[in-house]
């Protein structure tokens, strides 16, 4: 009886085991491949920087993202993703003014700034890089953007949702954006951009 | 330990740099005696100077963004207001003022099409040129008192440059200030114990240069209308004042009135920016 008893504890044990390392192991749920648009109400773009510096770290966000993905296979995936510079967004009106002015976006000259990508890597476990070109202030530069996806899922009217996000760190120097360097803010920028797309 | 001396440069760039270069280039041309175009130089020289210490990591030659016109706008300006004055007759001097003008508001609007759209672009583009002409034309009247005219300049971009730094851009600020740095040095020749000539080339190429600095901020920092509007009817007073009263200026400091009444437009402007900025707790 005992030995009965003992052996069933470990089969209970070794499948709880199993269960959690397929858990670990496995990545978000795969998002149906299709065509994808931009949720503009639960995306945003982020941006950190050094603040006099290095003093602090600032953070202000982009409210105004639009764009397409398409979810496939990694060499047929592709996302472009375009953010009025305009919207930046700080919580204080006159650092908002101060960003959109000539001294950092010049968002009047340079109303939006474009990510297109040109090539996706994609792992099971949900992260990869996507690389691209980024428009920022009148510059087109590669840049790479670490991927992880965040899940997949079904919105409140029934459609489907897939939610990723992308980091890099680029130079503001690189795309002519020279004032206040390193004094007023590092040239170091790092860029978070959380995307909800919503399946057409 | 993080960096954070942010304005020594900013000094260095906007006041030192600017003021430095422009006594350089008046004493050299004292020495050179060349009076004449020593102020014109003194102010294009010293501005440039300080807008390449400022800026020149990001100047392009072929412009890309607005405030790559300045450079060619400055001595654009230099050029053209040595030559009005060679124009026999006040209606060809008025046109060429106007063409050159309209062409300096087409390229400080070029920029910002795109936003404005084309019709609004046009018409930003052809106010800008008819203020810039009218400044200009009234800059050539005589201002009563040999230091007045590039003191009076000072004052007003002076308190633009501390007006554009508090509201909206630092380095439009930074620039406005250097070009009331270089008049300083002027003003310091004009004086009667020197007696350099600040001529009328001198005072319409700063005309140009402050106007433009202004027009750039309102259109692309949006440095409030109103405020320019108010900078824009300091410059008008000395020539009001010299329309009005005519004739010698009977010794005494002709320069008080002046210096007074434009002060006065110049300390509201940089008033509603303090107080704008400490509203905002920025």
């Amino acid at each position: 009886m005992n030995q009965i008893r003992r052996s069933v504890s470990l089969a209970i044990a070794a499948a709880g085991l199993a269960l959690s390392a397929t858990a670990f192991a496995s990545g978000p749920a795969a998002a149906p491949t299709g065509a994808y648009k931009v949720d503009p109400a639960h995306s945003a773009a982020f941006f950190e920087v050094g603040h006099l510096g290095g003093v602090s770290r600032f953070m202000g966000r982009f409210n105004d993202i639009s764009g397409d993905l398409v979810v496939d296979a990694p060499e047929k995936s592709k996302i472009s993703v375009t953010i009025k510079t305009d919207s930046v967004d700080t919580k204080v009106e006159a650092l908002d003014k101060h960003l959109k002015s000539p001294d950092f976006f010049n968002a009047v000259q340079f109303p939006t700034m474009t990510f297109t990508s040109t090539a996706v890597k994609f792992e099971a476990n949900g992260e990869g890089s996507i690389g691209g070109n980024l428009s920022l202030h009148g510059v087109t530069k590669p840049v790479t953007f670490k991927l992880k996806q965040v899940g997949s899922g079904k919105g409140m009217k029934g459609e489907q949702r897939v939610g990723y996000v992308a980091t890099a760190t680029i130079k503001r120097t690189d795309f002519g954006m020279n004032y206040g360097v390193p004094g007023a803010a590092t040239d170091e920028v790092d860029l978070r951009i959380n995307i909800e797309g919503v399946k057409q | 330990m993080p960096e954070t001396s942010f304005f020594l440069p900013l000094l260095l760039q906007s006041a030192v740099v600017p003021f430095g270069v422009a006594f350089a280039v008046l004493v050299a041309c004292r020495a050179a005696r060349l009076d004449a175009p020593a102020s014109l130089l003194a102010v294009v020289v010293g501005f440039l100077s300080s807008y390449f210490a400022t800026m020149h990591a990001q100047w392009s030659p072929v412009p890309k963004v607005a405030l790559d016109w300045l450079p060619w706008i400055a001595l654009v300006s230099a050029g053209a207001a040595l030559g009005v004055q060679r124009i026999p007759g006040a209606a060809g001097r008025m046109a060429v003022r106007a063409i050159v003008s309209l062409v300096f508001g087409g390229l400080i609007v070029s920029g910002a099409i795109d936003s404005l759209g084309v019709q609004k672009a046009v018409l930003a583009a052809l106010a800008i040129g008819l203020v810039l002409a009218l400044l200009w034309a009234l800059s050539s009247r005589p201002a009563r008192g040999a230091a007045t005219r590039p003191l009076l300049l000072m004052v007003v971009a002076g308190g633009s440059g501390l007006a554009l730094m508090l509201d909206s851009s630092q380095s439009l600020g930074q620039l406005s200030g250097a070009l009331a740095m270089t008049l300083a040095a002027c003003t310091l020749f004009a004086l009667p114990r020197v007696g350099t000539d600040f001529g009328a080339a001198a005072g319409a190429a700063a005309v140009l240069v402050l106007g433009s600095l202004l027009a750039t901020a309102h259109l692309y920092s949006g440095f409030p209308l109103g405020y320019v509007a108010l900078l824009a009817g300091a410059l008008l007073v000395d020539p009001a004042l010299g329309a009005v009263r005519r004739g010698p200026s009977g010794g005494g400091l002709p320069w008080i009135p002046a210096a007074v009444l434009t002060a006065i437009p110049v300390l509201v402007t940089v008033a509603l920016a303090v107080k704008a900025m400490q509203e905002t707790g920025y």
